[in-house]
């Protein structure tokens, strides 16, 4: 073959492995959508599940996945923007940021299912918390930590030097050129890493369903077991109670994650513009 | 001459990297010291220095004393922020931080921890008149700093500088990034503002070295080579290398 | 003083993602070596069955090492040759507005549950595995496949940083050579982003390790060592999260010896890929 035949036979294959990877998407959100819509109404959101959820809504399992990622956030997010701001501002690469550094990307591949045992024989067991939003929260927390240490060291990163000079020039503390000069500059950064994290938190089972329980009742307190979406879309299809729901189920978490997706790529969006503006 | 600050045998390094060897030069009050050199001669170093900014790298070190008004500005007294606002500096690039006009001139003095709103409304009118920028902002001062043009956004630093009614002035190639406009604007600017201030400025030319220095001094190599009153350097400098410089001849 | 306290809690936090991984390693060990100290290393590991509630019980997760094994590489053949595709693609070839979508696209991928993927497979690709090739469908072909995508994010992402970090002056040094674009890059930006390309495919690998929730609903779960691809099977991980329901006793010991398994397996690939991908410089002053 000749160079021209072999370079437009290989693009041909390339062009063909991004379309079918975007038709395999659409496919997946296609699907769960044009099955599920049809049993999606505000009944089914804002109702209680009857017969382990064959019938009713899912109403207790919003509630628990959003009080699961808020708990799971509340945690991590201090402790993640502590942890960048650190790494980024307060010291310079040593053998213990790279100890840091180490710990935040092993904690990043550990499997969903081992923060699960983790969760359920420390947060659970250990301590006492049983099957609880607080346990669910704590093992989540860690699990996105990596993702928002991350995603708030890169931001951090992006803000020109000049900015940290002129704060300390002008008589800035450390603390104030960071509260004042940083943060604001990395703001929709950290933002983006945020909404990611509650995505994941929105997105996973396996840690949860051993360290937050599956209790399909509303939470009384952080003590409380609740069951989140996902679980539920597991529980309902894994067992066969109802293909049906485990659609509606299925199409209100896309939609979901729609969202955040949408939300944090706008958010990318205006942040590459603002840094080419500069 | 009345002193503002003195370098006593001042030596400066980064590393193994000498920036400043042994500097023994005085800073007149209420005048304009142009420093320049050839660059890596100790310029920067000089203006960092003064208000300790040399100290953010990690790799300083310093030896013998500068001196602010007869006291050491290493004394265990000596509060950083507040040196600093003492000595304000200027940078070669107008950075104007992303906030408003209003916000990134009166900074400093936030930083400081001035709320008064009052107080605040007046040092960034006084800042920008005697930065010759209020008449072309001061019907905007809530719109973005970023949005001004780079000679505005270099005025712009020159007020957020003066608003902390500094004692001392450090200008960082202040006109380096900016065209012949802007620049001539910036060289009135500094002569009016010797009157209140004492000004130290790496000039970016020689010319402009000897159009707003009262007194200039040559580096070369993190050493002064020679340092003299009014347009002395320029007219008659004594030492070779300073002529040679100045008429074009280095290197 | 208040910078200083500022700092120290600052420290403190920094310290957070440490000190979890050093709890979870903890306690996993805790829970889960004394019952392969019982058992024995070697019998634990290559002991083919398991059957953890009979008297007297047998532990053997070979089983599930096999289908863990199984399902990982069919997964990488899948997801290996279309993420790098997809990454030279989103590089090199995708117009401009194409590439507004794909990232995005890519993104949303990554971020779909790993339960809809395992829903995915297992009520529209098993019934035509089943119907095409034969076998019950809920298999390693089955899993391998939806898999495959799972890890397509992780590997596209790596391989792409890793492309666009080819120096513009290497890649234009080929263009001037006379070069063809094909062979631009097949001949200089794959050999330079090889690392960061191998390292996204072993962290590809680990996600494929560590799926669990997807790999039930889809692989049949059957305790046999699957000989074909269209056989069912039990990996570790989902042999966890199917037993964790309801094990007690030395049975759960022996869920949280099979992680301590699945958590060095990983810990290795994680070892692995930090090796290959380059650092980013490290000689950056902070202030």
């Amino acid at each position: 073959m000749t160079t021209a035949r072999t370079q437009r036979f290989a693009f041909g294959c390339i062009w063909l492995a991004a379309v079918f990877t975007l038709a395999v998407l659409a496919l997946v959100v296609g699907l769960i959508m044009v099955r599920g819509l049809p049993s999606l109404s505000i009944g089914f959101l804002t109702g209680t599940p009857e017969n382990l959820g064959r019938d009713g809504g899912i109403f207790p399992t919003i509630v628990g996945t959003i009080v699961l990622g808020l708990v799971s956030l509340l945690i991590a997010t201090p402790l993640g923007i502590g942890s960048a701001i650190y790494l980024t501002e307060y010291t310079h690469e040593s053998l213990l940021t790279r100890a840091i550094r180490f710990g935040t990307e092993s904690l990043a591949g550990v499997p969903s299912i081992i923060f699960g045992l983790f969760g359920f024989i420390f947060f659970v067991t250990y301590l006492q918390m049983g099957w609880s939003i607080l346990a669910g929260g704590l093992t989540l927390a860690l699990m996105v930590l990596p993702t928002i240490i991350r995603t708030t060291e890169e931001a951090i990163r992006t803000v020109p030097q000049s900015y940290r000079n002129v704060s300390y020039s002008l008589g800035a503390t450390r603390w104030q050129m960071v509260t004042t000069a940083v943060l604001p500059s990395a703001l929709p950064g950290i933002i983006t890493g945020i909404i990611l994290a509650f995505g994941r938190a929105v997105s996973e089972t396996a840690a949860v369903i051993f360290t937050a329980g599956t209790a399909l009742n509303l939470p009384k307190s952080v003590f409380s077991p609740v069951r989140t979406m996902a679980v539920h879309f597991y529980i309902l299809a894994v067992e066969g109670i109802s293909l049906e729901k485990a659609y509606a189920t299925g199409a209100v978490l896309i939609v979901t994650v729609l969202i955040i997706n949408v939300i944090a790529s706008s958010l990318i969006t205006r942040l590459v513009r603002k840094q080419v503006r500069r | 001459m009345d002193i503002k600050i003195e370098f006593d045998h001042y030596t400066l390094a980064y590393g193994r990297d000498v920036v400043l060897n042994d500097i023994t030069l005085p800073v007149a009050r209420n005048a304009v010291l142009a420093v320049f050199g050839p660059a890596g001669s100790g310029k920067s170093g000089f203006l960092r220095s003064i208000n300790r900014m040399a100290e953010l790298e990690s790799n300083e070190r310093h030896q013998g004393d500068i001196r602010m008004d007869g006291v050491s500005i290493f004394a265990p007294a000596v509060r950083l922020p507040e040196l600093r606002r003492r000595a304000a500096m200027v940078f070669a690039q107008p950075v104007a931080l992303p906030m408003s006009i209003y916000d990134n001139v009166s900074y400093g003095l936030r930083l400081a921890g001035q709320r008064d709103r009052r107080t605040l409304d007046a040092a960034v009118e006084r800042a920008l008149r005697a930065s010759t920028l209020w008449d072309e902002v001061k019907d905007r001062l809530d719109s973005p700093g970023l949005n001004l043009s780079g000679g505005q956004q270099q005025r712009l630093s020159i007020a957020r500088a003066l608003a902390l009614e500094p004692e001392v002035l450090l200008l960082d190639a202040p006109t380096a990034a900016l065209d012949p406009i802007s620049t001539a604007k910036i060289e009135d600017m500094l002569i009016d503002l010797k009157a209140n201030y004492t000004i130290v400025i790496v000039p970016h030319s020689i010319q402009q070295a000897a159009r707003v220095g009262d007194a200039a001094a040559f580096f070369l190599n993190g050493m002064c080579v020679e340092y003299g009153a009014g347009n002395q350097l320029f007219v008659s400098p004594r030492d070779k290398r300073t002529e040679d410089y100045v008429t074009g001849r280095f290197g | 003083m208040k910078e200083r306290s500022i700092s120290f809690i600052l420290l403190i936090t920094a310290f957070g993602a440490l000190v979890a991984l050093g709890l979870i390693t903890y306690f996993i060990f805790q829970a889960g070596v004394p019952l392969i100290a019982k058992v024995g290393l070697w019998q634990f590991l290559a002991g083919s069955t398991w059957n953890p509630t009979a008297k007297p019980p047998a532990f053997g997760i070979l089983p599930m090492i096999v289908g863990s094994l199984w399902l990982t590489f069919g997964s990488l053949v899948i997801g290996v040759p279309l993420g790098l595709a997809v990454a030279i693609f989103m590089v090199e070839l995708a117009p401009a507005w194409l590439a507004v979508v794909m990232r995005p696209a890519i993104q949303l991928l990554a971020g779909i549950p790993s339960v809809i993927y395992g829903f995915i497979g297992l009520t529209l690709l098993a019934p035509v595995i089943r119907a095409t090739l034969g076998g019950p469908g809920l298999s390693v072909l089955t899993g391998a496949i939806i898999l495959g995508f799972m890890i397509l994010p992780t590997i596209i992402a790596i391989s792409e940083d890793a492309i666009r970090a080819v120096p513009i002056a290497v890649r234009e040094g080929a263009v001037a050579l006379g070069s063809s674009h094909w062979q631009v890059i097949t001949g200089v930006l794959l050999p330079t982003a090889r690392s960061g390309i191998i390292a996204g495919i072993i962290l590809g690998m680990g996600r494929a390790l560590g799926e669990t929730m997807a790999v039930i609903m889809m692989i049949g779960n059957s305790l046999a060592i699957p000989v074909s691809p269209l056989q069912p099977a039990t990996t570790l991980t989902s042999n966890i999260g199917l037993e964790m329901a309801y094990a007690s006793g030395q049975h759960r010991e022996a869920l949280f010896a099979t992680g301590v398994v699945l958590f060095v397996f990983i810990m290795i690939l994680n070892a692995l890929a930090t090796t290959f991908v380059r650092r980013p410089g490290t000689s950056r002053r902070s202030a």
